[in-house]
Protein backbone atom coordinates (compact mmCIF):
# COMPACT_ATOMS: atom_id res chain seq x y z
CA UNK A 1 0.00 0.00 0.00
CA UNK A 2 1.54 2.96 -1.02
CA UNK A 3 1.76 6.10 1.50
CA UNK A 4 -1.17 8.39 -0.01
CA UNK A 5 -3.08 5.54 0.74
CA UNK A 6 -2.58 5.01 4.25
CA UNK A 7 -3.16 8.33 4.25
CA UNK A 8 -6.67 8.04 3.38
CA UNK A 9 -7.53 4.79 5.00
CA UNK A 10 -6.19 6.81 8.37
CA UNK A 11 -8.20 9.82 7.46
CA UNK A 12 -11.66 7.53 6.89
CA UNK A 13 -10.95 5.40 10.11
CA UNK A 14 -10.40 9.01 11.95
CA UNK A 15 -13.57 10.23 10.65
CA UNK A 16 -15.46 7.44 11.54
CA UNK A 17 -14.30 7.13 14.96
CA UNK A 18 -13.70 10.78 16.01
CA UNK A 19 -16.67 11.02 18.03
CA UNK A 20 -16.46 7.95 19.83
CA UNK A 21 -13.40 8.04 21.04
CA UNK A 22 -14.27 11.66 22.43
CA UNK A 23 -16.86 10.43 23.67
CA UNK A 24 -15.19 7.77 25.37
CA UNK A 25 -12.33 10.72 26.82
CA UNK A 26 -15.04 12.69 28.04
CA UNK A 27 -16.35 9.63 30.08
CA UNK A 28 -12.45 9.19 31.60
CA UNK A 29 -12.08 12.96 31.92
CA UNK A 30 -15.29 14.90 32.26
CA UNK A 31 -13.81 17.38 30.09
CA UNK A 32 -14.37 18.23 27.08
CA UNK A 33 -11.07 19.82 26.09
CA UNK A 34 -8.73 16.66 27.78
CA UNK A 35 -11.54 14.67 26.02
CA UNK A 36 -10.45 15.67 22.52
CA UNK A 37 -6.66 15.99 23.27
CA UNK A 38 -6.57 12.26 24.13
CA UNK A 39 -8.45 11.35 21.09
CA UNK A 40 -6.04 13.12 19.60
CA UNK A 41 -2.82 11.67 21.43
CA UNK A 42 -4.11 8.26 20.66
CA UNK A 43 -4.63 8.61 17.09
CA UNK A 44 -1.67 10.73 16.68
CA UNK A 45 0.33 7.63 17.85
CA UNK A 46 -1.53 5.21 16.01
CA UNK A 47 -1.01 7.12 13.12
CA UNK A 48 2.51 7.00 13.42
CA UNK A 49 2.66 3.40 13.46
CA UNK A 50 -0.80 2.88 10.95
CA UNK A 51 1.13 0.54 9.11
CA UNK A 52 1.78 -1.97 11.66
CA UNK A 53 -1.57 -0.89 14.10
CA UNK A 54 -3.84 -1.22 10.79
CA UNK A 55 -3.34 -5.02 10.89
CA UNK A 56 -4.19 -4.93 14.67
CA UNK A 57 -6.95 -7.94 15.74
CA UNK A 58 -9.10 -5.41 16.82
CA UNK A 59 -8.23 -1.96 15.95
CA UNK A 60 -10.39 -0.12 17.97
CA UNK A 61 -9.57 -2.01 21.01
CA UNK A 62 -5.77 -1.20 20.58
CA UNK A 63 -6.87 2.78 20.05
CA UNK A 64 -8.69 2.69 23.18
CA UNK A 65 -5.68 0.67 25.25
CA UNK A 66 -3.78 3.92 23.57
CA UNK A 67 -6.12 6.50 25.22
CA UNK A 68 -6.31 4.96 28.43
CA UNK A 69 -2.73 4.88 28.95
CA UNK A 70 -2.13 8.65 27.55
CA UNK A 71 -4.95 9.38 29.97
CA UNK A 72 -2.84 7.42 32.84
CA UNK A 73 0.30 9.75 32.48
CA UNK A 74 -2.33 12.79 31.96
CA UNK A 75 -4.10 11.91 35.32
CA UNK A 76 0.00 11.55 36.70
CA UNK A 77 0.82 15.21 35.49
CA UNK A 78 -2.24 16.76 36.23
CA UNK A 79 -2.29 15.32 40.32
CA UNK A 80 1.35 17.22 40.50
CA UNK A 81 0.18 20.58 38.35
CA UNK A 82 -2.33 20.66 41.16
CA UNK A 83 -0.25 20.56 43.91
CA UNK A 84 2.21 23.01 42.15
CA UNK A 85 -0.38 25.54 41.10
CA UNK A 86 -3.30 25.05 43.58
CA UNK A 87 -5.27 24.73 40.22
CA UNK A 88 -8.54 25.52 41.18
CA UNK A 89 -11.37 22.88 39.83
CA UNK A 90 -14.04 24.84 37.91
CA UNK A 91 -17.36 23.75 38.67
CA UNK A 92 -19.39 22.59 36.15
CA UNK A 93 -22.56 24.49 34.85
CA UNK A 94 -25.33 22.96 33.89
CA UNK A 95 -27.68 24.40 31.58
CA UNK A 96 -31.31 23.40 32.69
CA UNK A 97 -31.67 20.87 30.17
CA UNK A 98 -32.34 17.10 31.72
CA UNK A 99 -30.32 15.36 29.44
CA UNK A 100 -27.29 18.04 30.38
CA UNK A 101 -28.06 17.57 34.00
CA UNK A 102 -27.78 14.13 34.15
CA UNK A 103 -24.95 13.58 31.71
CA UNK A 104 -23.25 16.13 33.87
CA UNK A 105 -24.06 14.43 37.31
CA UNK A 106 -23.59 10.93 35.78
CA UNK A 107 -19.62 12.85 35.17
CA UNK A 108 -19.56 13.73 38.12
CA UNK A 109 -20.03 10.72 39.76
CA UNK A 110 -17.74 9.37 37.61
CA UNK A 111 -14.86 11.51 38.38
CA UNK A 112 -15.18 10.02 41.93
CA UNK A 113 -14.40 6.54 41.24
CA UNK A 114 -10.51 5.07 41.03
CA UNK A 115 -8.95 5.62 37.24
CA UNK A 116 -9.41 1.39 37.00
CA UNK A 117 -13.03 1.71 37.91
CA UNK A 118 -13.82 4.73 35.75
CA UNK A 119 -12.33 3.19 32.97
CA UNK A 120 -14.05 -0.46 33.38
CA UNK A 121 -17.81 1.55 33.97
CA UNK A 122 -16.90 3.89 31.06
CA UNK A 123 -15.98 0.79 28.52
CA UNK A 124 -18.60 -1.69 29.57
CA UNK A 125 -21.99 0.79 29.86
CA UNK A 126 -20.93 4.04 28.26
CA UNK A 127 -19.31 2.23 25.27
CA UNK A 128 -21.30 -0.64 25.45
CA UNK A 129 -18.21 -3.21 24.88
CA UNK A 130 -18.65 -6.85 26.67
CA UNK A 131 -16.65 -7.93 29.46
CA UNK A 132 -14.48 -9.96 26.92
CA UNK A 133 -13.44 -6.57 24.86
CA UNK A 134 -13.30 -4.57 28.13
CA UNK A 135 -10.57 -6.98 30.14
CA UNK A 136 -8.95 -7.12 26.68
CA UNK A 137 -8.48 -3.35 26.53
CA UNK A 138 -7.45 -3.10 29.83
CA UNK A 139 -5.43 -5.96 29.47
CA UNK A 140 -7.05 -8.02 32.78
CA UNK A 141 -8.98 -10.76 33.21
CA UNK A 142 -12.85 -11.11 32.91
CA UNK A 143 -13.34 -11.44 36.04
CA UNK A 144 -11.33 -8.48 37.57
CA UNK A 145 -13.68 -6.53 34.94
CA UNK A 146 -16.85 -8.05 37.04
CA UNK A 147 -15.24 -7.32 40.00
CA UNK A 148 -14.67 -3.84 38.89
CA UNK A 149 -17.91 -2.92 37.57
CA UNK A 150 -19.61 -4.41 40.23
CA UNK A 151 -17.65 -2.26 43.01
CA UNK A 152 -17.83 0.68 40.95
CA UNK A 153 -21.51 0.55 40.31
CA UNK A 154 -21.90 0.16 44.08
CA UNK A 155 -20.02 3.95 44.33
CA UNK A 156 -22.61 5.26 42.24
CA UNK A 157 -25.31 3.88 43.29
CA UNK A 158 -24.13 5.67 46.43
CA UNK A 159 -23.32 8.70 44.76
CA UNK A 160 -24.85 12.21 46.20
CA UNK A 161 -24.45 13.80 42.84
CA UNK A 162 -26.57 10.90 41.21
CA UNK A 163 -29.18 11.20 43.86
CA UNK A 164 -29.34 14.71 42.88
CA UNK A 165 -29.11 14.45 39.41
CA UNK A 166 -31.87 11.58 39.50
CA UNK A 167 -30.40 9.02 37.70
CA UNK A 168 -30.33 6.90 40.43
CA UNK A 169 -33.98 5.17 39.59
CA UNK B 1 -29.85 -9.36 44.15
CA UNK B 2 -29.06 -6.39 41.93
CA UNK B 3 -28.42 -7.47 38.80
CA UNK B 4 -25.06 -4.83 38.03
CA UNK B 5 -25.88 -5.38 34.10
CA UNK B 6 -28.94 -3.94 34.20
CA UNK B 7 -28.31 -1.66 36.74
CA UNK B 8 -25.20 -0.20 34.86
CA UNK B 9 -27.36 -0.15 31.09
CA UNK B 10 -30.35 2.35 33.32
CA UNK B 11 -27.76 4.48 34.82
CA UNK B 12 -26.40 4.97 31.67
CA UNK B 13 -29.11 5.47 29.27
CA UNK B 14 -30.88 8.55 27.20
CA UNK B 15 -27.76 10.63 28.01
CA UNK B 16 -28.55 12.14 24.67
CA UNK B 17 -26.39 12.88 21.45
CA UNK B 18 -22.60 13.85 22.36
CA UNK B 19 -22.07 16.01 19.22
CA UNK B 20 -18.01 16.25 18.59
CA UNK B 21 -16.24 19.77 17.29
CA UNK B 22 -14.78 19.38 14.10
CA UNK B 23 -12.85 16.30 13.35
CA UNK B 24 -9.02 17.60 13.41
CA UNK B 25 -7.44 15.58 10.72
CA UNK B 26 -4.72 17.07 10.03
CA UNK B 27 -3.41 18.30 13.42
CA UNK B 28 -3.10 14.85 14.09
CA UNK B 29 -1.59 13.67 11.02
CA UNK B 30 0.92 16.54 11.76
CA UNK B 31 1.67 14.81 15.75
CA UNK B 32 2.03 11.20 13.59
CA UNK B 33 4.29 12.45 11.51
CA UNK B 34 6.42 14.24 13.92
CA UNK B 35 5.97 11.25 16.53
CA UNK B 36 7.35 9.08 12.87
CA UNK B 37 10.19 11.20 12.51
CA UNK B 38 11.46 11.65 15.77
CA UNK B 39 11.57 7.44 16.05
CA UNK B 40 13.42 7.46 13.13
CA UNK B 41 15.71 10.39 13.56
CA UNK B 42 16.35 9.31 17.33
CA UNK B 43 16.46 5.87 16.77
CA UNK B 44 18.60 6.39 13.44
CA UNK B 45 21.45 7.84 15.87
CA UNK B 46 21.30 10.81 13.76
CA UNK B 47 19.92 13.03 16.46
CA UNK B 48 24.11 13.15 17.32
CA UNK B 49 25.34 13.96 13.75
CA UNK B 50 22.34 16.71 13.11
CA UNK B 51 23.95 19.09 10.97
CA UNK B 52 22.04 22.36 10.03
CA UNK B 53 21.32 25.47 8.82
CA UNK B 54 20.44 28.79 11.30
CA UNK B 55 19.56 32.11 11.70
CA UNK B 56 19.63 33.45 15.09
CA UNK B 57 17.76 36.53 15.75
CA UNK B 58 17.41 36.97 19.34
CA UNK B 59 15.30 40.09 19.21
CA UNK B 60 12.56 37.74 17.53
CA UNK B 61 12.44 35.44 20.44
CA UNK B 62 9.48 35.86 23.00
CA UNK B 63 8.94 32.92 24.98
CA UNK B 64 11.42 33.53 27.87
CA UNK B 65 9.48 36.63 28.79
CA UNK B 66 11.48 37.27 31.60
CA UNK B 67 14.67 35.74 32.88
CA UNK B 68 14.26 32.40 34.58
CA UNK B 69 15.02 31.05 37.71
CA UNK B 70 12.40 32.82 39.80
CA UNK B 71 9.66 29.74 41.11
CA UNK B 72 10.22 27.17 43.22
CA UNK B 73 9.45 23.74 41.41
CA UNK B 74 9.33 20.80 44.19
CA UNK B 75 9.25 18.21 41.25
CA UNK B 76 12.36 19.93 39.95
CA UNK B 77 13.70 20.77 42.94
CA UNK B 78 13.76 17.12 44.04
CA UNK B 79 14.78 15.51 40.65
CA UNK B 80 17.63 17.62 40.30
CA UNK B 81 19.05 17.56 43.82
CA UNK B 82 18.86 13.63 43.48
CA UNK B 83 21.54 13.68 40.50
CA UNK B 84 23.83 16.42 41.54
CA UNK B 85 25.44 15.81 38.21
CA UNK B 86 27.66 18.83 36.88
CA UNK B 87 26.92 20.78 34.00
CA UNK B 88 23.80 21.39 32.06
CA UNK B 89 20.61 19.70 32.55
CA UNK B 90 17.33 20.22 31.02
CA UNK B 91 13.80 18.33 31.16
CA UNK B 92 11.32 18.19 28.77
CA UNK B 93 8.94 20.63 29.34
CA UNK B 94 5.45 20.34 30.68
CA UNK B 95 2.37 21.56 30.16
CA UNK B 96 0.43 21.76 33.07
CA UNK B 97 -3.37 21.40 33.34
CA UNK B 98 -4.11 24.93 34.20
CA UNK B 99 -2.26 26.15 30.47
CA UNK B 100 1.09 27.02 32.15
CA UNK B 101 4.47 25.36 30.63
CA UNK B 102 7.00 24.46 33.12
CA UNK B 103 10.45 24.27 32.32
CA UNK B 104 13.49 23.06 34.64
CA UNK B 105 16.16 21.54 34.47
CA UNK B 106 19.99 22.18 36.61
CA UNK B 107 23.50 23.85 36.37
CA UNK B 108 25.86 22.04 37.96
CA UNK B 109 23.35 20.21 39.91
CA UNK B 110 21.60 23.44 40.96
CA UNK B 111 18.14 23.00 39.70
CA UNK B 112 16.03 26.21 38.43
CA UNK B 113 12.69 26.40 37.17
CA UNK B 114 10.75 28.94 34.91
CA UNK B 115 7.04 28.79 34.45
CA UNK B 116 5.42 30.48 31.19
CA UNK B 117 2.25 32.10 32.25
CA UNK B 118 1.43 33.31 28.75
CA UNK B 119 -1.84 32.17 27.53
CA UNK B 120 -3.79 33.16 24.15
CA UNK B 121 -7.24 34.10 24.14
CA UNK B 122 -9.90 31.46 22.83
CA UNK B 123 -9.77 28.01 23.06
CA UNK B 124 -7.69 26.06 23.33
CA UNK B 125 -5.93 28.11 25.75
CA UNK B 126 -3.10 25.92 25.89
CA UNK B 127 -0.63 29.19 23.83
CA UNK B 128 2.56 30.65 24.79
CA UNK B 129 3.23 32.71 22.09
CA UNK B 130 1.66 34.33 19.24
CA UNK B 131 3.84 33.10 16.16
CA UNK B 132 3.45 35.06 13.09
CA UNK B 133 6.72 35.36 11.27
CA UNK B 134 9.10 33.63 9.03
CA UNK B 135 11.14 31.94 11.97
CA UNK B 136 14.22 29.98 10.97
CA UNK B 137 14.46 26.56 12.38
CA UNK B 138 15.63 28.01 15.82
CA UNK B 139 16.10 31.73 17.39
CA UNK B 140 17.79 32.33 20.62
CA UNK B 141 17.62 34.98 23.56
CA UNK B 142 20.03 35.20 26.17
CA UNK B 143 19.55 36.94 29.24
CA UNK B 144 21.12 36.58 32.42
CA UNK B 145 19.09 35.49 35.48
CA UNK B 146 18.96 36.57 39.18
CA UNK B 147 20.40 33.22 40.20
CA UNK B 148 23.57 33.74 38.38
CA UNK B 149 22.93 31.60 34.60
CA UNK B 150 22.13 32.67 31.74
CA UNK B 151 18.77 32.33 30.42
CA UNK B 152 18.27 30.64 27.00
CA UNK B 153 15.13 30.67 25.22
CA UNK B 154 14.67 29.15 21.84
CA UNK B 155 11.78 29.88 19.81
CA UNK B 156 11.28 27.10 16.80
CA UNK B 157 10.25 27.57 13.71
CA UNK B 158 7.08 25.87 12.73
CA UNK B 159 9.21 22.84 11.05
CA UNK B 160 11.44 22.26 13.83
CA UNK B 161 11.07 18.92 15.92
CA UNK B 162 13.94 19.65 18.22
CA UNK B 163 17.41 21.21 18.41
CA UNK B 164 20.58 19.76 19.60
CA UNK B 165 22.81 23.28 21.06
CA UNK B 166 26.33 22.74 21.62
CA UNK B 167 28.11 24.84 24.17
CA UNK B 168 31.37 26.42 24.37
CA UNK B 169 32.59 23.76 26.90
CA UNK B 170 31.42 20.65 23.95
CA UNK B 171 28.60 19.86 26.22
CA UNK B 172 25.43 19.50 24.34
CA UNK B 173 22.14 20.30 25.46
CA UNK B 174 18.99 18.64 23.39
CA UNK B 175 15.81 20.66 23.48
CA UNK B 176 12.92 18.93 22.67
CA UNK B 177 10.23 21.70 22.95
CA UNK B 178 7.06 22.31 23.37
CA UNK B 179 5.05 21.91 19.95
CA UNK B 180 1.54 22.27 20.13
CA UNK B 181 -0.57 23.53 16.94
CA UNK B 182 -3.11 24.53 18.94
CA UNK B 183 -6.10 26.43 16.51
CA UNK B 184 -3.72 28.22 13.77
CA UNK B 185 -2.32 30.45 14.08
CA UNK B 186 -1.97 30.08 18.07
CA UNK B 187 0.89 27.84 18.61
CA UNK B 188 3.54 26.79 21.17
CA UNK B 189 7.14 25.87 19.50
CA UNK B 190 9.91 26.62 21.78
CA UNK B 191 12.31 25.68 24.24
CA UNK B 192 13.96 27.52 26.97
CA UNK B 193 16.89 26.43 29.74
CA UNK B 194 19.71 27.48 31.27
CA UNK B 195 23.90 27.54 31.26
CA UNK B 196 26.38 28.52 32.97
CA UNK B 197 27.65 32.52 32.95
CA UNK B 198 30.45 32.46 30.38
CA UNK B 199 29.34 29.45 28.69
CA UNK B 200 27.85 30.32 25.05
CA UNK B 201 26.67 28.42 22.39
CA UNK B 202 28.59 27.49 19.40
CA UNK B 203 26.79 25.14 16.94
CA UNK B 204 22.95 24.68 16.75
CA UNK B 205 21.48 21.95 14.95
CA UNK B 206 17.78 21.10 14.26
CA UNK B 207 15.56 18.53 12.94
CA UNK B 208 13.02 19.82 10.37
CA UNK B 209 9.54 18.09 10.22
CA UNK B 210 7.99 18.58 6.82
CA UNK B 211 11.70 18.13 4.59
CA UNK B 212 12.91 15.56 6.90
CA UNK B 213 16.22 17.87 7.41
CA UNK B 214 18.84 17.99 9.60
CA UNK B 215 20.01 21.66 9.33
CA UNK B 216 22.82 23.48 11.27
CA UNK B 217 23.95 27.07 12.31
CA UNK B 218 27.21 27.86 13.76
CA UNK B 219 26.75 31.01 15.50
CA UNK B 220 29.51 32.80 16.56
CA UNK B 221 30.61 35.03 18.08
CA UNK B 222 26.98 34.49 19.82
CA UNK B 223 25.98 37.72 21.93
CA UNK B 224 23.30 38.35 24.48
CA UNK B 225 23.26 42.14 23.68
CA UNK B 226 23.19 42.16 19.93
CA UNK B 227 20.55 40.40 17.09
CA UNK B 228 23.00 37.91 15.43
CA UNK B 229 21.72 36.57 11.92
CA UNK B 230 23.81 33.52 10.71
CA UNK B 231 23.33 31.39 8.15
CA UNK B 232 21.80 28.12 8.45
CA UNK B 233 23.29 24.79 6.13
CA UNK B 234 22.06 21.63 5.01
CA UNK B 235 23.17 18.39 5.79
CA UNK B 236 25.04 18.32 2.55
CA UNK B 237 26.67 22.24 3.33
CA UNK B 238 24.57 23.72 0.98
CA UNK B 239 22.68 26.97 2.37
CA UNK B 240 18.97 26.52 3.73
CA UNK B 241 16.88 29.40 2.01
CA UNK B 242 14.19 31.58 5.09
CA UNK B 243 13.30 33.20 2.00
CA UNK B 244 9.35 32.43 2.40
CA UNK B 245 7.85 31.77 -1.22
CA UNK B 246 5.04 33.75 -2.61
CA UNK B 247 2.06 31.73 -3.56
CA UNK B 248 -0.43 33.00 -6.45
CA UNK B 249 -3.98 32.62 -5.16
CA UNK B 250 -6.38 33.97 -7.63
CA UNK B 251 -6.60 36.99 -10.00
CA UNK B 252 -9.22 38.82 -11.45
CA UNK B 253 -9.41 41.60 -14.31
CA UNK B 254 -6.91 42.75 -16.83
CA UNK B 255 -4.22 45.21 -17.44
CA UNK B 256 -4.56 48.39 -14.79
CA UNK B 257 -7.75 47.30 -13.54
CA UNK B 258 -6.28 43.48 -12.13
CA UNK B 259 -7.08 42.20 -8.70
CA UNK B 260 -4.68 39.91 -7.09
CA UNK B 261 -4.42 37.96 -4.15
CA UNK B 262 -1.18 35.96 -2.91
CA UNK B 263 -0.15 34.32 0.31
CA UNK B 264 2.96 34.27 2.25
CA UNK B 265 3.14 30.81 4.40
CA UNK B 266 4.62 32.13 8.03
CA UNK B 267 6.08 29.61 10.23
CA UNK B 268 2.32 29.34 12.05
CA UNK B 269 0.46 32.18 9.97
CA UNK B 270 -0.27 33.35 6.78
CA UNK B 271 0.46 36.90 5.30
CA UNK B 272 -1.82 37.57 2.09
CA UNK B 273 -1.18 39.85 -0.32
CA UNK B 274 -3.58 41.82 -2.12
CA UNK B 275 -2.89 44.33 -5.21
CA UNK B 276 -4.93 46.15 -7.14
CA UNK B 277 -4.80 49.47 -9.29
CA UNK B 278 -2.64 51.69 -7.42
CA UNK B 279 -2.78 49.40 -3.84
CA UNK B 280 -0.73 47.08 -2.31
CA UNK B 281 -1.56 46.05 0.83
CA UNK B 282 -0.46 43.18 3.23
CA UNK B 283 -3.25 41.38 5.59
CA UNK B 284 -2.87 38.37 8.20
CA UNK B 285 -5.79 36.14 7.98
CA UNK B 286 -6.75 33.89 11.39
CA UNK B 287 -7.83 30.55 10.54
CA UNK B 288 -10.78 30.33 7.90
CA UNK B 289 -11.28 32.58 5.27
CA UNK B 290 -11.64 36.40 5.14
CA UNK B 291 -13.86 38.53 2.45
CA UNK B 292 -12.79 41.64 2.30
CA UNK B 293 -13.96 44.71 0.10
CA UNK B 294 -11.20 46.79 -1.64
CA UNK B 295 -11.30 49.70 -3.22
CA UNK B 296 -7.93 50.65 -5.74
CA UNK B 297 -6.58 54.33 -6.11
CA UNK B 298 -8.55 54.64 -9.31
CA UNK B 299 -11.70 54.33 -7.90
CA UNK B 300 -12.54 50.85 -8.61
CA UNK B 301 -13.60 47.89 -6.23
CA UNK B 302 -14.02 44.54 -5.66
CA UNK B 303 -13.79 41.90 -2.68
CA UNK B 304 -11.23 39.80 -2.04
CA UNK B 305 -11.40 36.56 -0.28
CA UNK B 306 -8.46 34.66 1.33
CA UNK B 307 -7.68 32.05 3.96
CA UNK B 308 -6.76 28.74 4.51
CA UNK B 309 -9.11 25.60 4.89
CA UNK B 310 -9.33 22.07 5.88
CA UNK B 311 -6.54 19.75 4.26
CA UNK B 312 -8.75 17.59 2.30
CA UNK B 313 -10.71 20.26 0.91
CA UNK B 314 -10.16 20.80 -3.12
CA UNK B 315 -12.90 23.20 -4.21
CA UNK B 316 -14.93 26.29 -2.76
CA UNK B 317 -17.99 27.36 -3.63
CA UNK B 318 -18.35 31.14 -3.05
CA UNK B 319 -22.60 31.91 -3.56
CA UNK B 320 -23.36 35.53 -4.15
CA UNK B 321 -26.73 37.60 -3.48
CA UNK B 322 -27.26 38.22 -7.01
CA UNK B 323 -27.42 34.38 -7.35
CA UNK B 324 -24.47 33.40 -9.26
CA UNK B 325 -21.60 31.58 -7.86
CA UNK B 326 -18.10 31.67 -7.64
CA UNK B 327 -15.54 28.31 -7.66
CA UNK B 328 -12.23 28.47 -6.03
CA UNK B 329 -9.46 25.64 -5.94
CA UNK B 330 -7.78 25.56 -2.86
CA UNK B 331 -3.78 25.88 -2.98
CA UNK B 332 -1.08 23.08 -1.01
CA UNK B 333 1.82 24.09 0.58
CA UNK B 334 3.34 21.76 3.21
CA UNK B 335 0.31 20.89 4.93
CA UNK B 336 -1.53 23.23 4.62
CA UNK B 337 -4.09 24.47 2.14
CA UNK B 338 -5.08 28.10 1.01
CA UNK B 339 -7.63 29.60 -0.66
CA UNK B 340 -8.07 33.23 -2.52
CA UNK B 341 -9.86 34.82 -5.13
CA UNK B 342 -11.76 38.24 -6.18
CA UNK B 343 -15.24 38.39 -6.09
CA UNK B 344 -16.75 41.73 -7.69
CA UNK B 345 -17.90 44.15 -5.78
CA UNK B 346 -21.36 44.56 -5.34
CA UNK B 347 -23.37 41.43 -4.07
CA UNK B 348 -23.18 40.26 -0.71
CA UNK B 349 -21.31 36.92 -0.25
CA UNK B 350 -24.29 34.56 1.38
CA UNK B 351 -22.67 31.21 1.49
CA UNK B 352 -19.31 29.38 1.53
CA UNK B 353 -19.14 25.78 1.00
CA UNK B 354 -15.99 23.57 0.99
CA UNK B 355 -16.05 20.07 -0.75
CA UNK B 356 -13.45 17.27 -0.97
CA UNK B 357 -12.39 15.45 -4.31
CA UNK B 358 -15.06 12.79 -3.91
CA UNK B 359 -17.05 16.02 -4.20
CA UNK B 360 -18.88 15.20 -0.65
CA UNK B 361 -19.52 18.46 1.23
CA UNK B 362 -16.89 19.20 4.27
CA UNK B 363 -18.90 22.36 5.69
CA UNK B 364 -20.27 25.75 4.64
CA UNK B 365 -20.36 29.13 6.20
CA UNK B 366 -23.31 31.23 6.11
CA UNK B 367 -21.54 34.83 6.95
CA UNK B 368 -23.53 37.39 8.51
CA UNK B 369 -23.19 40.97 7.03
CA UNK B 370 -19.16 42.21 7.52
CA UNK B 371 -18.25 39.42 9.66
CA UNK B 372 -15.53 36.82 9.69
CA UNK B 373 -16.07 34.04 7.51
CA UNK B 374 -14.60 31.17 9.55
CA UNK B 375 -14.48 27.16 9.36
CA UNK B 376 -14.23 25.02 6.66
Amino acid sequence: MRGEDYEAEFREYMASRWGDLVRFGYGLTGDRGHAEDLAQTALAKAYASWGRVRRADDLDAYIRRILINANHRRFRKQRVAEHEGQVPVEPSVADGTDVFDQREALVAALMELPPKQRAVVVLRYWDGLTETQAAAILGCSVGNVKSQASRALAKLRGSAQLRDGSVVR
Amino acid sequence: MIDDDAAGEEMFADLGRFEPARIPVDAVLRRGRAIRLRRRLVGGGALVLAACLAVLAPAAVRIAGGAGGGTDDPASVAVAAADGAQGVRVNPPTVAANGDVHFSGAVDGEPWSYVRTGRCDGPPTRCMDLVGLLLPPVSLLLENTKDGNIGVSAEFGRDTLYAVLTLSDGEQVTLTGITEITAEPNAIAGDYFEMPRGETIVRVDAALLFSSKLVHADPRPLRSDIPTVVPWYQADGKPLSLTPPVIPLGRSGSGGTMWSVEVVPGSWTAQYGIHGPGTHQMQWSPAGVLVSPVTGADGSSAQVLYGNVEGTTVRVDVALSDGTMQQFEPVVHDDRVFVGGVLPAGPAVTMVTYYNAAGVRLGYVVPKAGALISGS
